[in-house]
């Protein structure tokens, strides 16, 4: 996280008290510190209440079996070393990765070339922005029976299409080979808007002049694309990625709605099987335990990101 | 703007400070206070589907005017979330004296972790009014203990359409028949292709629909020997792969109900639990079926004799953390009381065999198709069996179950799997 | 694009590639307009036919009338817009801090942010509950405003976006005798108009249609959410397709409006406003 390590600044710490390397107290009471408190307030104290804490309380389950009801009883790690021999564990897993990694390369490349789509002036772009946006905002109980429909294996709007190519079109959702690949096209479609707007946002912060002094040197669209667009744009590519990867892994709702993790478990993603094992079969300790090895997966992604960050990304 | 800092600096603080004077765990701890004589409302949680709505409605009424003081206050939760709407309500100490289980699955992981209250001694001291239920209540038992009350018991049966049977000059359904009978039947009832594609069956996707040969000859899916089941999934594969029944493919994709199914008219027989007469009662009423129907004994094995079926009881809990336990036990136990069991008569299948109920129940229904034999004189089986590991179980034959009948796995090979999964996965 | 790509393209053949896409993207609702329009027995008829033979408007009035549609409008709103105020005050306060103030513990506190945020919801779900029970806040809209404001997406959102704004007009504006926060509510927030309708639209239209926290949190039929609504639907109607995506349409007008307002952020030629992390 290189940006955060110089957090006091050295001109700070001479301003204080001379000779003397201040205090945690006296840092903390200075008056940016101050006001940089202030700021947080209001956030930190619902975050720690209502995020944190509970955050804290599930993921101490994770050493511990509890059915909910009664007194927790510490385990130690006996919960890991059952997850280490579970099948469904490591199916969910593999599942898991597959489905995030596949689904953020697409996502990345749809939203990154509808955002410079839809950066240009043009009449009615705000509907095309509305449209390329929309899935976001259809809910999921819709999306799956619409989607359904489509995939539909026999009489579906894509296999009718794709029959005239080919004898045997994928089975898509009821098929164990493709259904998980149904489910990555689908959130990619339904996240693409998104991360459209996020690009968006970055793109508009991209000055013209830049663009201009290219074409003067003569430069190409190709070019152009990769010596101002990709560098200028590389810290939203970064927040994008991050973002994407850890939404991706804390994948539910599609899941639950789409194919309640079949055919056989050929969708059974990590969260969703953590969902099953708590709500399901009421081991609690157990599920916990998963999301634990789950945030143990997704923090040591980010971290190595971070630590990439520097040698891709622009400031 | 900062004006409007303020008052949510305000609310987090505050929020902050209930939080930390909040420690009081002690006071859930207060169980079973005596019933004073202060008004009571009951706190009761059920998940809504139209057709018990009115039941719990009439219900509350005839329990509220026998017993002055009393109220039962109803929360409703949507159908297809409600387990997981109860798991949290009753984890996290929700309010609520007495609920519905909406499945067996559901009874038994709760009760077994003691969310339930045991109802042993209230059964004993109340057995003349649990006597049209008495038969069910020892199914119910969790080593040796009672938690809940039978409402609703189901078992299940074979419905057919009489004007597909007229058309094509087959005679109905027999009460006698075998499964592959009704295979053969199915094949034979099925025609046409694209709009006029008659189709010979229609059963749910639900593995209960293969696993219940098994069942039916008295097999036990945690025994050792499962081969009993492999002959029902291979008939039930059978039934789609020939086209008779549409696949689970189809059925997926056109997000398809045996309800409006059969209401098109296009679909010679369906197999489903016993509540589904007071389906077509109701779609009777809104004048969606045009058709007569007929019903009879569910298909069996032919080991065994007609009339044996699965069957699963629906029942009522009292919670742990009920502070008014016994208002709540009087309000279950009225459910199924021979008086509130002829008032749920009216609506669903009721639990009690009792003559008053079965007549109740008969003169619910405005035709003759409604066979009260095929519903009560029947020779129960278990359709899931109340012991640990229910709940993966469920889990296990639906995804083994699944693969076979979509052809990527054979029955054998299904069949040996779940034996394989059941092993690791339940301990 | 318009600077990257020049005039290399004609319009009318942009806007046609631009049709195409947003056909693509946006099938699905079309499915679900025409679909909305039919009888029962016409919508799983394949091929799909996209336009009805005869539109059948009942099926809104029917919807319309079995579930108190405007209430649920209403608690929808309420709640949707709380907490999109909600995030956008409190997530750029604290984005501030982060992108561009200096206070001991600041790594730490972020990286607890963080960390948070990479905890999937259901796991959190039952502490939550316990939290919002002690605090008698179960079967309120303050359940489930409270849950949402205090995203740590949000807050993480904000802070790649903040600090990406030049520091030298923050200085400026010190030298010209602003305080801390007439710098934040004066001078950066207006360059980050983008960033806040990003968060915006997100948290709107994620409030709008979330259903596990009404589910779990609401059992009053007056404080009933929109997508609650439509799960009763749902249950009522078993299968009845037609009328569940005549509730849905209905259902998504506002956001679509919500999108409508805050896109027009995205177009008045912002360029300071971007990311930097």
């Amino acid at each position: 996280m290189s940006s955060l390590n110089k957090s006091v600044p050295a001109a700070q710490g001479a301003s204080l008290a001379k000779g003397r390397e201040p205090s945690l107290w006296q840092r903390m009471m200075h008056p940016q510190a101050r006001t940089a408190y202030l700021f947080l307030l209001p956030n930190l104290l619902g975050f720690l209440l209502f995020i944190a804490v509970p955050s804290v309380m599930a993921l101490g389950l994770g050493f511990t079996e509890w059915d909910g009801y009664n007194p927790v009883k510490w385990t130690g790690l006996s919960n890991y070393v059952r997850l280490m021999q579970d099948e469904n564990f490591r199916i969910a897993l593999q599942n898991t990765l597959l489905y995030t990694f596949g689904s953020c390369l697409l996502v990345i490349i749809a939203s990154l070339s509808l955002a410079l789509l839809v950066n240009q002036k043009m009449k009615g772009m705000s509907l095309y922005r509305a449209a390329f946006f929309f899935p976001h905002i259809a809910s999921f109980i819709a999306v799956a029976v619409v989607w359904q429909a489509i995939f539909n294996p026999t009489l579906g709007p894509l296999n009718m299409f794709l029959g005239k190519f080919m004898d045997h079109p994928p089975g898509w959702l009821i098929s164990s080979d493709w259904a998980l690949f149904s489910i990555i096209l689908v959130s990619a479609w339904k996240m693409a808007g998104y991360y459209m707007l996020l690009f968006l946002a970055g793109l508009q912060g991209i000055s013209k002049e830049l663009y201009e002094a290219a074409n003067i040197d003569g430069a190409n669209i190709l070019q152009r694309f990769r010596n101002i667009t990709l560098p200028m744009l590389s810290p939203v590519t970064f927040f994008v990625i991050i973002t994407c990867i850890i939404n991706l892994f804390k994948s539910f709702d599609l899941v639950y709605v789409m194919t309640g993790g079949g055919p056989g478990r050929s969708t059974k993603l990590l969260v969703y099987d953590i969902f099953v094992q708590s709500f399901r079969n009421s081991a609690f300790g157990y599920a916990s335990a998963e999301a634990i090895v789950l945030f143990l997966i997704v923090l040591a992604i980010t971290y190595v990101q971070f630590k990439g960050e520097k040698r891709w990304v622009n400031y | 703007m900062k004006n409007w800092m303020k008052p949510l600096i305000g609310i987090s603080a505050s929020a902050v400070l209930l939080a930390g004077c909040g420690k009081d765990t002690t006071d859930q701890a207060a169980k079973g206070t005596p019933a004073s004589e202060q008004e009571v409302a009951i706190k009761f949680m059920l998940w809504n589907d139209s057709a018990s709505e009115r039941m719990y409605d009439e219900l509350a009424q005839a329990f509220e005017a026998k017993n002055p003081g009393l109220t039962v206050d109803f929360t409703k939760s949507d159908a297809n979330t409600y387990s997981e709407r109860l798991t949290v309500t009753l984890t996290g100490g929700g309010e609520v004296d007495a609920f519905a289980f909406k499945s067996l699955d559901e009874y038994y992981k709760l009760a077994s972790s003691g969310r339930a209250l045991a109802l042993d001694d209230y059964a004993a001291a109340n057995s003349a009014g649990l006597a049209g239920v008495e038969s069910s209540l020892d199914n119910l038992k969790i080593n040796d203990k009672l938690y809940g009350l039978p409402f609703r018991s189901d078992g299940w049966a074979l419905y057919y359409n009489k004007n597909l049977f007229d058309k094509a000059g087959v005679a109905y359904p027999g009460d006698d028949l075998t499964w592959e009978q009704y295979l053969e039947l199915a094949k034979q009832m099925t025609s046409g292709s694209g709009q006029d594609k008659i189709y010979g069956s229609f059963m749910p996707d639900w593995a209960q629909t293969w696993y219940s040969y098994g069942q039916q000859l008295g097999a036990s899916l945690y025994s050792e020997d499962l081969t009993p089941y492999i002959e029902g999934l291979k008939l039930r594969k059978e039934l789609s792969d020939s086209g008779a029944q549409p696949s689970i493919a189809e059925n997926k994709a056109t997000n398809a109900h045996y309800r409006t199914a059969f209401l098109t008219g296009k679909y010679a027989m369906v197999v489903t639990g016993t509540w589904f007469p007071g389906m077509l009662e109701q779609d009777k009423k809104d004048s969606k079926l045009n058709f007569d129907w007929g019903m009879t004994y569910v298909p069996h094995p032919p080991e065994v004799k007609k009339g044996t079926t699965m069957t699963a009881v629906v029942v009522h809990a009292v919670s742990s953390d009920s502070k008014h336990q016994e208002e709540a036990k009087k309000w279950i136990g009225f459910i199924s009381s021979e008086e509130g069991q002829q008032i749920v008569a009216k609506y669903q299948t009721p639990a009690s065999a009792a003559d008053s109920v079965k007549d109740q129940y008969k003169a619910a229904f405005t035709n003759d198709a409604v066979n009260l034999d095929a519903i009560f004189n029947i020779t129960s089986v278990p359709e899931r069996e109340l012991r640990k590991g229910i709940t993966q179980m469920n889990t296990i034959v639906t995804e083994e179950g699944e693969l076979a009948l979509l052809g990527e796995s054979t029955p054998e090979k299904a069949i040996e799997n779940i034996k394989k999964r059941r092993d690791q996965e339940i301990q | 694009m318009g600077q990257l790509l020049g005039h290399a393209v004609p319009k009318s053949l942009s806007h046609l590639f631009m049709i195409l896409i947003s056909l693509i993207m946006i099938v699905p609702f079309l499915w679900m307009l025409s679909t909305s329009f039919k009888l029962q027995e016409e919508v799983f008829q394949y091929p799909i036919q996209w336009i009805p033979q005869v539109f059948h408007f009942e099926n809104y009035v029917e919807v319309w009338t079995s579930i108190p549609f405007p209430l649920y409008y209403f608690n929808s709103l309420k709640v949707s817009v709380l907490v999109t105020l909600g995030q956008l005050i409190t997530c750029s306060l604290a984005g501030y801090a982060f992108a561009r103030l200096d206070f001991p513990g600041k790594n730490r506190l972020f990286i607890m942010y963080f960390a948070a945020f990479m905890i999937p919801y259901q796991v959190i779900m039952i502490p939550q509950y316990f939290v919002i029970k002690k605090l008698g806040l179960v079967d309120s809209h303050w359940a489930l405003i409270l849950l949402e404001i205090f995203s740590p997406y949000g807050v993480f959102l904000m802070r790649q976006f903040l600090s990406g704004i030049s520091k030298e007009l923050s200085e400026a504006a010190r030298i010209d005798g602003c305080n801390e926060f007439g710098i934040f509510a004066r001078i950066i927030l207006p360059l980050a108009k983008p960033a806040l309708a990003t968060l915006g639209i997100f948290a709107f239209s994620w409030v709008w249609n979330d259903f596990q926290a009404p589910l779990i949190y609401l059992t009053s039929d007056s404080l009933k959410t929109l997508p609650l609504g439509l799960a009763s639907l749902n249950g009522e109607f078993t299968s009845q397709t037609q009328l569940v995506m005549a509730g849905t349409v209905l259902s998504l007008i506002p956001v679509v409006t919500v999108f409508l307002f805050f896109q027009r952020y995205f177009i008045s030629g912002i360029t300071a406003g971007s990311v930097k992390g």
